[in-house]
């Protein structure tokens, strides 16, 4: 083997030898395959030097070719470890802090994001110069900051939270979106990479991509279509045109026209701060020129131009930035939108009118053309609230399902053919539940501008639903006209003006001398009529009142009056407010009734003498005995002075007086006698104003024997003091005296000692509150409290048992109410409550 | 001695009371009254010669009911009942238990 051939397989070797290595330093296995094929052509190089070795001809070198072959080997050799030492230095580099640091700035300027190198205390170790645009800024002035001094405040919060999870080893993706309509868009994703050596970490790599600028492309590509589309649209779409310190360079004619001075005047304006730009707007200029000339963005807004001639004018400016070689200008376009705006806008109300009423009408509106197809239909089509709608978009009319000659199909076709207007034609349409349905159209033809016809439009409703409702009020009308027309009863209906709207033949008959039709005349001539019949003739008096009431009837529910004419007939009217304003009268002839009440009444007043007959004369022992005492009285005072007198012994003092007592002693028996003729002789059902306390005087006067006679004391609790009750004196006597007499009766049987009575009267919230206490064995279990006051029954042996029964009707008519408030074997207690003022 | 002879004069109502004590005193004799049963009962001794004139009807304690009580307690006085209507069986009982006499009122000397 020759010298040459041997190096040549030493620098084959280490080949191999660098493939191993530049294999396991970058783990590409591309490298991995470069290893075998260095293997392979070591094999080659060794088989083919073997197969040769019989031929050695030199010590050197055999052939030229090996020369070749040993320089190229080794210059690869050469390249291989280059390779690896470069390698090696990279990767050293990451994670060796100086060397990485020297390298980490070109390794992120590679990178075709925002990227930027954080510290474990958050500071910019570095930022590459995308980072570093972003935030207009040298990457000097951001190396070295905190982060808190570079981003913005409204953002740091989120960033640092970020950044504090990356060093928390975790790797955060953040998706951010702070685009602002027309002004600027923000939006992208920003990953935080924790770096770690060894398991510590030693900062965070961002890194920021910004979708902005595919936004930008996007926003352009709109603008430029608005553009085309405005100037489409208007004509006089012109431009100012600054240069980048501010001052306005040059004006189109068109913006010349509008503002109505001339470029130059404008310029000088511009420059002297005289505005022909509304001051708000002029500051957006000014806002908007500096914003546009820092982005490459169009900057859209509206502003406002004062004209010449004072008007003005609203216009749009989207303001953009010109790179003219070095110099950098700023071109508004300006457009007039004042009229746009407000065509705009009115078109926009008179839709949103059009569209509001439509939809929210019970109509529902239509159109259709020449061929009578629907063209138009509020509504989606659907025009009732039925399953199927009636017409149908596309079709003609004559294939809607219109029942042929009923309603008034034929007029319709007519009047469609003539191209005249109609109004309210009813269409009938059949249905599948067997209901027709009705729909109520009206239309006219419209006409182009050359005056041929151009189709129909018009307005439907359904009026199944009204014609039905219709349909059963008006049956039901006529059922009740034909039960009013049948009853005794006299019915009749006024209007709000009071002018008679019905009345039924009874009501008719009784004003048959007024003349055929007294349908529409006023109340007054029908009282007047009414009041001179001789059948109801009225005093002067019972019209007025008629007149009074019925004038109030109107604001009050129903309320009814008895009236009595002349002739002795009552009649009671009622009178009802219908909802519509008018009244209602029924008025009947009562006199029927009102008889049968009277006599119910007689004989209710004999029967309450009956009662103080029996009750006066079961006390009658009682008040004789209590008679007696003053009579004793008397014959022994009198006795007493005809002795004293025969033996002059009578002394003149001694004498008077003992006169004053026999004077007193003969009026209390008067007294006596006096409340007895009273109760059973006076028929005066008068009410009067009574003071209370006097009542209970005469009840004393007459209960007293009784109680004394029975051993069962009557204790008088009266607390109603000086109070006037309204009522039937005799009857109020009776009640009481009735409920006293019951309980004392009721005591008295029971058989105990001391047994007492008490009666308590107090005056609470306008009435009279009467409580009568016993001490009996209550009512009898087999006669309850609520039957206590049906007349004829009676847990007494003697008596007619109409005492309590008779105490009902009197509280009844009085106005109040009688119960048993209480009623066991200790004893019973009946409440009566009496109103002071009766309600008539 | 008149002055010793004393009557005692018991009846709950004040104007028959006061006209006996009247008509008593008209013919000499001293007489003390008194409303009920019971306040003769506590106010009453043996003093001399005496006797009672009593209502048969009260409140509280009945006329009977007294002559009942005196004879439980052995006062021995001449006992006379009044009453508005003489009625038989009141009369009766009064005599058994020892009443000197019945009168009714109103009286006739």
């Amino acid at each position: 083997m020759s010298f040459i051939a041997a190096f040549t397989l030493v620098a084959l070797c280490g080949i191999v030898f660098t493939c191993v290595m530049i294999a396991k330093q970058t783990g590409d296995p591309v490298n991995r395959f470069s290893v075998f094929g260095a293997v392979a052509v070591l094999l080659l190089y060794i088989g083919v030097t073997l197969a040769l070795v019989a031929d050695q001809r030199g010590v050197f070198y055999r052939d030229p070719i090996e020369l070749v072959l040993a320089t190229a080997a080794f210059a690869l050799l050469i390249a291989q470890i280059w390779r690896v030492l470069r390698n090696h230095r990279k990767l050293n580099g990451v994670s060796d802090g100086d060397a990485a640091r020297r390298n980490l700035p070109d390794l992120l300027n590679d990178l075709p994001v925002q990227a930027a190198f954080l510290t474990p205390d958050m500071t910019y170790a570095f930022v590459n110069d995308a980072y570093s645009a972003s935030f207009g800024k040298p990457a000097s002035e951001i190396e070295g900051q905190h982060l808190s001094q570079i981003i913005p405040p409204n953002l740091l919060a989120e960033v640092t939270a970020n950044v504090e999870k990356a060093l928390a080893g975790r790797q955060v993706t953040w998706h951010f979106d702070f685009s602002r309509p027309v002004l600027a868009r923000n939006q992208g994703s920003a990953i935080y990479q924790p770096l770690s050596d060894r398991g510590q970490v030693v900062g965070v790599l961002v890194m920021v991509m910004d979708r902005s600028a595919v936004q930008d492309a996007v926003y352009n590509a709109e603008i430029s279509a608005t553009k085309h589309a405005l100037a489409a649209e208007v004509a006089g779409v012109g431009y100012l045109e600054w240069d980048q310190d501010g001052a306005l360079v040059d004006v189109s004619h068109e913006v010349e026209a509008l503002l109505g001075r001339d470029a130059q005047s404008l310029r000088e304006m511009w420059q002297q701060g005289q505005s022909f730009v509304e001051p708000r707007s002029r500051a957006t200029i000014r806002n908007n020129l500096h914003m546009a000339g820092s982005r490459p963005r169009d900057v859209i807004e509206n502003v406002k131009f004062l004209a010449a001639n004072g008007r003005q004018i609203e216009a749009r400016s989207c303001i953009r930035r010109l790179d003219r070689g070095r110099d950098v200008h700023l071109l508004a376009a300006i457009q007039d939108v004042t009229d746009q705006q407000h065509v705009l806008d009115d078109l926009v109300k008179s839709e949103t009118r059009f569209r509001d009423f439509t939809e929210s009408a019970t109509d529902w509106v239509w159109e259709m053309d020449v061929d009578r197809r629907f063209t138009f239909l509020s509504g989606g089509g659907r025009q009732t609230d039925a399953e199927t709608p009636i017409f149908e978009l596309g079709k003609t009319l004559a294939q809607a399902d219109i029942a042929q000659g009923e309603g008034d199909c034929d007029v319709l076709q007519q009047r469609l053919a003539r191209q005249t207007p109609f109004r309210d034609l009813r269409l009938v349409f059949p249905s599948t539940d067997g209901r027709e349905r009705l729909i109520d159209m009206s239309g006219k033809p419209f006409f182009d501008s050359n005056a041929e016809l151009a189709g129909y439009r018009g307005t439907c409703f359904d009026m199944t639903e009204i014609v039905m409702a219709e349909t059963e009020r008006k049956s039901a009308l006529e059922a009740l006209a034909l039960a009013f027309e049948n009853i005794s009863t006299m019915v009749a209906l006024f209007d709000s003006n009071d002018r008679l709207v019905y009345c039924n033949e009874k009501y008719r008959a009784t004003y048959a001398g007024m003349g055929d039709d007294i349908i529409g005349r006023h109340f007054d001539e029908l009282l007047v009529h009414f009041t001179r019949s001789d059948k109801f003739a009225m005093t002067s008096e019972g019209k007025v009142r008629w007149s009074e009431q019925r004038r109030d009837r109107r604001n009050t529910p129903a309320k009814f009056f008895r009236a009595r004419s002349a002739s002795g007939r009552w009649i009671e009217v009622t009178d009802y407010p219908v909802p519509a304003g008018g009244l209602l009268t029924i008025a009947a002839d009562i006199t029927e009734k009102v008889e049968r009440e009277e006599r119910l009444h007689r004989h209710e007043t004999a029967l309450q003498l009956l009662n103080r007959r029996e009750t006066l004369g079961q006390m009658t022992a009682a008040i004789a005995h209590e008679l007696n005492q003053p009579l004793a009285a008397i014959h022994n005072f009198a006795a007493g002075c005809v002795l004293r007198a025969q033996n002059d012994q009578l002394e003149r003092e001694d004498m008077i007086a003992v006169l004053n007592n026999m004077q007193s002693q003969s009026e209390r028996a008067s007294a006596i006698l006096r409340s007895m003729s009273n109760y059973l002789h006076n028929d005066d059902a008068d009410r009067n104003a009574v003071r209370f306390d006097d009542i209970l005087r005469s009840v004393q006067l007459l209960i007293q024997p009784e109680s004394s006679a029975s051993g069962v004391s009557v204790v008088m609790d009266d607390r109603c003091d000086g109070v006037e009750l309204h009522c039937a004196r005799i009857e109020i006597e009776q009640l009481l005296i009735n409920l006293i007499k019951n309980a004392i009766d009721a005591s008295r049987d029971a058989q105990r000692a001391d047994a007492e009575v008490s009666v308590s009267a107090h005056c609470s919230e306008g009435e009279i509150v009467i409580d009568v206490t016993d001490d009996g064995r209550g009512f009898a279990p087999d006669m309850p409290a609520e039957t206590a006051f049906s007349a004829f029954r009676s847990t007494k042996e003697k008596g007619l048992g109409v005492g309590l029964a008779i105490c009902e009707t009197i509280v009844l008519s009085h106005g109040g109410t009688i119960a048993v408030s209480k009623s066991d074997e200790q004893g019973a207690c009946l409440t009566a409550r009496l109103p002071l003022e009766v309600q008539e | 001695m008149t002055e010793d002879r004393i009557v005692y004069v018991v009846d709950d109502d004040a104007a028959v009371r006061d006209s006996l004590v009247w008509l008593l005193g008209s013919v000499g004799l001293r007489a003390i009254s008194f409303a009920s049963a019971a306040e003769f009962l506590e106010g009453y001794s043996d003093t001399g010669i005496s006797c009672l004139v009593s209502d048969v009807r009260m409140p509280g304690m009945s006329g009977l009911e007294l002559q009942k009580a005196l004879n439980t307690r052995g006062i021995e006085i001449p006992f006379i009942l009044m009453t508005a209507f003489g009625d038989v069986s009141t009369a009766v009982k009064a005599m058994k238990a020892g009443a000197v006499d019945f009168i009714e009122k109103p009286f006739n000397n």
